[in-house]
């Protein structure tokens, strides 16, 4: 309270009028209930011997949100002296105001990153690392081999910061509507994928084939439609060169960019994720390519029947699985309260929590009993996912996260180059030669600092 | 509009004769003419490209989602329902308004004194002040975030709503003074050296005399100042760590999450930030017209 | 409100106090507040950006942070975005401010007039300044969107075609942002010169009226000079704020497509922000700050506006 009417009191004390002026608004009554609502800020400590942990979330909407306060309470009851306190911050900001809170030494106990935002965050040692506290806790047999081994892919140092509660997994959804008045099958090749696109575009209706990311973000969906039909399984290769440039990587690049003006909306040129959505949402494109986590949203938007969903198909050689990204739980380094914090992070690996997080997320699971539980194959989009990594010999592409500059390079370096592919002032050949030799570049340079 | 038309023409048959000499029915067709060229068209294309895209704010926020209607209609409110009950929309308008109108008055309080220094006062330095308060615009807050956050943390302002007060009045503070310097040099002079000759100090010839003229730049200034506060974002997110402390812009910007593009609750929760403040517009855009030429001059 | 505060301080009077009555003390006493909220909350804040400038700092390489002096700015001056961004910037700043003060004065001057439905015509044409950023960035992308938007819709009734935006082809960007952009622009000058516009003496009309003078003679020897001042401040640092307008480009276009619509604070904020380089990126907003102080100066110079100048 007293430090709170400082700025008020810094403002009024020089001259008389306006203490006049502040007395005359106060007589309106507005300064009144103004300085109660500003003063009313007090009240939250922590209530007697009891701990309150602070969550940030990064990924804030209304479901989400409702359905991380529901975890949260069910948390608190089975762990009476725990407190956690939420706090939503909007998804193109957190980076900003997390980075600002380690600088300034005020980060919260709890984070939901995903594996993308892990390098930064151990550069900086903002987090944990959770390895032996896991093994401790006998959790680790009880979690997909594989997320784990993503989880701790995604962080520099190969340490664990990241749970693998949740993954995400790259699909294609289409108008399940659209293909039955056209007589087509689900697509289940390339090949079907590209006749379908044809096939479903009509530019005199405002109707196209598929709709493709052009602008903000375009990477994850690039590699989405590239590297499963490439057959390429892995982002480097085993001399360290990245595979960016790998002739059936382009090629597959090539078919990828033909689609862009022909079976997509010459708009798409600058589209980021909300164009793409309100464009297959409103009827506007046929196809869209994104990860099972938006499955609920075009169901919103369209109805259930409308929407199909299938994974990349295959290509040449192995099964690609690609968009295989964690999102978990992380603590900071600071946190007072690490012993707390972590029972929170062992209880969304557990099977209670994890169940009731995964599914309502619309993720795959971390944890290997919920994975056989029911209702994981009822969501078609996780099914989709699921049956792809069932088919045998599939092979998961990592991307390598954990180079510091990977995301840099692939969103803001490679975007104005990207465009300039779709407008016909670049070849992809040549696009992908450079990305190749960029990406070669930080690894080798990576490669060097830790062996 | 067309009864607006006919007092217009009305008005012209009837009252001021042309000043020009040409015969009156013709004149009056002339100036009903120029009068919807300088007048109605302009208005009409300006309210046009104004409201266009209200329009559509209003189209998402009534229509059922997946809909492509260009008429909302059924009209559906689930939208609001959404934003309303799972964004916790009311204390973020609570917080909203209390730093907006916390801003309004320091800002108005510290521009009444800076510009009227600015406007009536001579010293030294008066340039060199101004130029510094125009470079304080210079660097984007997105840079100076931990410094800014730094600042606020030393002075244990962190998390208080209080900081927001601040930081918006800071930013704002250069268009503050100006803008009343320049409101306050429009008033003459004389009028207030009357005052003080009829033995009133300088402050209250000022509030007597300079203030009530001053009633359409201190709405304009104060009107500038809460709505830069009403939409300030940036701040409030990075300054507030506590889901009560936060504002308006950031519950909008929670409907734009990673794989939430629910447009419509965005429409809805645009309505529910912008229709009180364009209440609160019809009803101060009067004291706009107030002022000088209300006669106070002459009287 | 001013009118309430009026009232009390007639009745019961105002004891001055005798120290405020000194000449001297007096203007900086009243500035004072001013002085004390900027110099407490943002001399620290800038120069630690100008700080930030000499040195390697980014976030996701802490290994190579260190004392830089001048390698940012080096690489500065051999960065072809930099300077084309620099160029953008100016382009864009001339266009929309230009645009928002023209037609923002045509909308005062309309709205200064008497007619019926004047209010609610005020309160609708002042209505985009209320409406926050993040939420003016999706109306227009909504607008522009090729099946959600206006164009949509037009294609449908034949005007322009199915599956194009002017916001994406790169011949309309710029103009589809500038319009954006207006939108809120425009009524922040009209509010501004309407209330400025309320100074001007009626007399004065009437005198011009008496001597015959046109619509056009009527401005500029009544009108503008009394609006001059607070046109020439208001265009100034509308300008400063459109340079480091970020959000709206970044949402709209992310300085697409292809670099097009990069402006140099967007470019900060792509360095700084979304890629964390700190260093390098306060030195582009040191750069930033240089040609604003530079700019501002001229502009003030050439519009022979003093601060000090007595009426």
């Amino acid at each position: 309270m007293k430090r709170q009417q400082n700025p008020g009191g810094a403002v009024s004390a020089p001259a008389l009028p306006r203490r006049r002026f502040l007395q005359a608004a106060a007589g309106v009554g507005v300064a009144a209930g103004l300085s109660s609502t500003l003063a009313a800020c007090g009240g939250s400590g922590s209530s007697g011997g009891n701990v309150t942990l602070h969550l940030w979330d990064t990924d804030t909407r209304p479901e989400r949100t409702a359905n991380l306060k529901k975890l949260i309470s069910m948390f608190e009851a089975k762990n009476p002296g725990i407190r956690i306190s939420y706090l939503g911050l909007p998804t193109d900001q957190y980076m900003q105001k997390i980075n600002t809170a380690i600088a300034t030494r005020s980060t919260p106990d709890l984070l939901t990153p995903k594996a993308s935002d892990i390098a930064a965050l151990v550069a900086q040692k903002a987090l944990a690392p959770l390895d032996e506290r896991l093994k401790a806790a006998g959790l680790e047999p009880q979690i997909s081999a594989q997320m784990l081994k993503s989880s701790r892919a995604a962080a520099p140092d190969g340490k664990l910061y990241l749970t693998p509660a949740t993954s995400l997994a790259d699909v294609i959804y289409y108008r399940a509507d659209w293909f039955k008045q056209a007589g087509l099958k689900p697509p289940a090749t390339w090949q079907d994928f590209d006749a379908a696109a044809r096939r479903l575009t009509d530019a005199s209706k405002g109707r196209f084939g598929y709709t493709l990311r052009g602008g903000n973000g375009f990477f994850p969906q690039m590699v989405e439609m590239v590297y499963p039909r490439a057959g390429v399984t892995t982002f480097f290769r085993q001399d360290g060169t990245c595979t960016l440039d790998d002739p059936a990587v382009i090629s597959a690049c090539e078919a990828y960019v033909a689609l862009f003006g022909k079976q997509t909306a010459r708009s798409d040129l600058t589209a980021d994720f909300k164009t793409l959505v309100a464009q297959f949402g409103k009827g506007g494109a046929a196809m869209l390519s994104h990860s099972i986590g938006s499955f609920p949203n075009h169901v919103t938007a369209l109805g259930a029947d409308k929407v199909g969903v299938v994974a990349p198909f295959p290509g040449p050689g192995p099964r690609v699985l690609s968009g295989w990204m964690t999102t978990g739980f992380a603590m900071f380094r600071a946190s007072k309260h690490q012993d707390a914090a972590w029972k929170f992070l062992a209880y969304t690996m557990e099977q209670e929590g994890n169940s009731f997080w995964a599914q309502k997320s619309g993720y795959l699971p971390g944890n290997k009993a919920v994975a056989q539980e029911k209702w994981v194959t009822e969501n078609a989009a996780l099914k989709a996912a699921l049956d792809a990594a069932a088919t045998p010999g599939a092979v998961t592409l990592e991307q390598p996260y954990y180079l510091p500059e990977f995301t840099s390079i692939t969103t803001t370096d490679l975007l104005p180059q990207w465009q300039k592919v779709l407008q016909g002032n670049l070849s992809s050949r040549d696009f992908l030669t450079a990305a190749a030799a960029s990406l070669t570049k930080v690894k080798s340079k990576y490669d060097k600092e830790h062996r | 509009m067309s009864l607006a038309t006919r007092d217009d023409a009305g008005r012209t048959s009837v009252t001021s004769p042309p000043r020009r000499p040409t015969t009156g029915a013709s004149a009056a067709r002339k100036r009903r003419r120029s009068r919807g060229l300088t007048l109605w068209l302009p208005l009409a294309l300006f309210l046009l490209f104004t409201l266009v895209p209200m329009y559509w704010m209003v189209l998402f926020a009534f229509r059922p989602a997946g809909s492509t209607s260009l008429v909302p209609w059924p009209i559906t409110l689930e939208h609001f329902r959404t934003v309303w009950e799972g964004s916790g929309f009311g204390i973020y308008f609570r917080n909203s308004i209390a730093v907006a109108v916390a801003s309004l008055v320091v800002s108005t309080v510290i521009g009444l004194l800076g510009g009227y220094a600015l406007a009536r006062l001579r010293f030294r330095g008066k340039n060199a002040f101004m130029i510094i308060m125009l470079c304080t615009q210079f660097v984007p807050g997105a840079m100076m975030l931990i410094p800014l956050f730094q600042v606020f943390n030393t002075l244990h302002l962190t998390n208080s709503l209080w900081s927001l007060v601040i930081a918006d009045t800071v930013f704002h503070l250069p268009l503050s003074l100006v803008l009343m310097a320049g409101f306050i040099r429009n008033v003459p002079v004389q009028l207030e050296e009357a005052a003080q000759a009829d033995g009133c100090g300088r402050i209250r010839a000022f509030c007597a005399v300079v203030l009530p003229l001053l009633k359409p730049g201190i709405v304009a200034v104060g009107s500038f100042a809460f709505i830069s506060a009403w939409n300030n974002f940036l701040f409030a997110i990075m300054f507030m760590s506590s889901q009560d402390k936060f504002t308006v812009p950031v519950g909008l910007s929670y409907l734009l999450g990673d794989f939430g593009t629910d447009f419509g609750a965005l429409a809805a929760g645009g309505l529910i930030a912008v229709v009180p403040v364009i209440v609160l517009f019809a009803y101060v855009q009067r004291f706009l017209i107030q002022g000088l030429s209300a006669g106070a001059i002459k009287g | 409100m001013s009118a309430t505060t009026a009232e009390p301080i007639r009745r019961r009077g105002f004891p001055l106090p005798r120290r405020l009555r000194s000449r001297a003390a007096h203007p900086y006493l009243l500035i004072a507040p001013a002085v004390v909220l900027v110099v407490v909350f943002l001399l620290y804040p800038v120069l630690s950006v100008f700080w930030e400038s000499l040195r390697h700092h980014n976030l996701t390489r802490p290994l190579d942070d260190g004392f830089a002096g001048l390698d940012n700015y080096r690489k500065m001056l051999s960065d072809g975005l930099f300077w084309r961004s620099l160029r953008f910037t100016g382009q864009w700043v001339v266009v929309e401010v230009g645009l928002q003060f023209v037609l923002g004065l045509a909308l005062a001057l309309v709205l200064n007039r008497t007619f019926v439905g004047r209010g609610m015509a005020r309160a609708l044409a002042f209505s985009p300044w209320a409406v926050s950023g993040i939420l003016t960035t999706t109306i227009w992308i909504l607008l522009y969107n090729p099946t959600a938007g206006i164009g949509h819709y037009l294609a449908s009734v034949g005007v322009g075609e199915y599956g194009t935006s002017l916001l994406s082809d790169p011949g309309t960007t710029f103009w589809a942002v500038i319009l954006a952009e207006l939108w809120k622009g425009i009524p922040f000058f009209a509010i501004l010169i309407l209330a400025d516009l309320q100074s001007v003496p009626t007399e004065l009309y009437e005198a011009a009226n008496v001597d015959g003078a046109g619509a056009l003679r009527k401005f500029s020897a009544v009108t503008w000079p009394h609006i001059r001042r607070a046109v020439i401040v208001a265009t100034l640092l509308r300008a400063v704020w459109e340079f480091n307008n970020v959000d709206l480009l970044y949402t709209m276009t992310a300085g697409g497509p292809a670099d097009s619509t990069t402006t140099l604070p967007l470019y900060v904020a792509r360095t700084a922000i979304h890629d964390q380089n700190f260093g390098y990126g306060s030195a582009l907003t040191v750069a930033a700050f240089v040609v604003l102080t530079f700019a501002s100066l001229v502009y003030l110079r050439i519009s022979s506006m003093s601060f000090e100048e007595d009426k």
